[in-house]
């Protein structure tokens, strides 16, 4: 699960995350849509540029 | 306290009469804790 | 007598920064505040900085009594991201701290705000993401954020004695959300970005300028013009590097400061609206200041009375 608020500064950036996910998936370029997006700095950049979701491949172990 | 086997998830009584633990329907070794009914407090921070 | 000391110790008619204090604001938005504060002393400044992330109280979820869950995620994982949700409360200023509710920290509806959450995963295999907006609240004015995931629960096949079943996830809690401020736990704090800095001035000598032109390649924040004379497009993007300075062998180009203004930028988590959070922390600093004028005349008044 994406983290809810960026480690650095604090900004909620777990609203935005679907959406992100659902557009770099289509291909669009992720500067564009984190702009888009409205997430500015560097520090809530990456926290939505290298999360990895790994919630569902911990499930087979539960 | 009860525990369910990992593989076949059945309910396993523990013997503690016997060293190590084992599933007794299929011979699994990992056993679960099961979850206590009771409501649990956390403090969110 | 130091400047400083007059100032201290002549009270009203020394104080002309005091009279000249000006506010003008750059950008507002709903989340986001952007001003100059001009003369003022740094530590002022500072103060309000401060206030602003630590002295305003707001509502965050403090406990959770978790009933079930058999989610992906651990207790205490989902009782922090929990916490971290913003709420924002339109009759925030009837709530008041528990320790200091009539009801000493047992929890009342004056202290505390509940939301109750109960969510199971589909019935057939598949996933469903349990959102913010899913939290019933007890206090309809009290709303959690909206759209933030808290957790996803997943149906799956799985073989119990060698039968087919659907093991579905559930959660089913009960959060409780209190007042504090951002000196006990960052959740509590109502700003995420809060920062100044001071008022760039910069001067160009028009005699000494030849227009060459260095300085406006040099500028990071590419700021300055040169066209038939040299100009300063906008000054309160300047870094304060010098850059400019360094590049210039005619010494035309002087970046300073001024001391005494400063260019804030807030930005509020969405618990309270940018500029009512900077009017909350201004509030928040004068009962400070009043609290310590009574301290200190009761302390003069006893003085005297021991002389």
């Amino acid at each position: 699960m994406i983290p809810v608020r960026c480690f650095t500064c604090g900004k909620v950036i777990a609203d935005v995350w679907e959406e992100y996910k659902a557009r770099t998936e289509q291909g669009e370029d992720p500067k564009t849509v984190l702009d888009e997006l409205g997430v500015r700095r560097y520090c809530c950049r990456r926290m939505l540029l290298t999360h990895a979701e790994l919630i569902n491949e911990i499930v087979p172990y539960l | 306290m009860v525990y369910y086997c990992a593989r076949c998830h059945r309910k396993v009584e523990v013997n503690y009469e016997y060293p190590g633990v084992k599933c007794p329907y299929c011979g699994y070794r990992i056993l679960v804790k099961e979850r206590p009914t009771f409501i649990k407090k956390v403090k969110a921070e | 007598m130091t400047a400083r000391d007059r100032r201290a110790g002549s009270g009203e008619e020394g104080s002309e920064r005091g009279a000249a204090m000006e506010v003008e604001i750059l950008e507002l938005t709903d989340m986001e505040v952007k001003f100059i504060l001009r003369g003022v002393e740094p530590s002022f400044a500072n103060a309000l900085r401060r206030a602003m992330l630590t002295e305003v109280p707001k509502l965050a979820i403090d406990e959770v009594n978790i009933y079930e869950n058999t989610s992906p995620l651990f207790d205490e994982i989902l009782a922090l991201r929990l916490a971290l949700i913003p709420l924002r409360a339109e009759n925030i200023d009837e709530f008041v701290f528990p320790e200091e509710c009539e009801c000493k920290g047992e929890g009342c509806g004056f202290c505390q705000v509940s939301f109750t959450l109960s969510a199971q995963s589909p019935e057939s295999v598949g996933e469903r993401v349990v959102y913010s907006d899913e939290l019933i609240s007890s206090d309809e004015k009290v709303r959690p954020y909206p759209n933030i995931p808290i957790v996803k629960l997943i149906s799956r096949e799985t073989r119990i004695n060698g039968i087919k079943t659907i093991s579905r996830q559930s959660v089913m809690l009960e959060a409780i959300a209190r007042l504090g401020v951002g000196k006990k736990h960052a959740k509590w704090q109502p700003a995420t970005v809060c920062g100044y800095k001071n008022l760039p001035v910069i001067e160009i000598d028009e005699k000494k300028c030849d227009l060459c032109g260095k300085c406006v390649e040099e500028c990071p924040k590419q700021i300055l013009e040169a066209t038939t004379v040299l100009r300063v497009k906008d000054e309160k993007l300047c870094s304060l590097c010098k850059l400019c300075e360094d590049v210039c062998d005619r010494d035309a180009i002087k970046v300073s400061y001024d001391k005494n203004s400063f260019i804030f930028n807030v930005e509020s988590d969405g618990s309270y609206d940018a500029w009512e959070l900077v009017l909350r922390a201004a509030r928040a600093l004068r009962g400070k200041y009043v609290k310590l004028a009574v301290v200190v005349a009761e302390v003069a008044e006893r003085t005297k009375a021991l002389a």
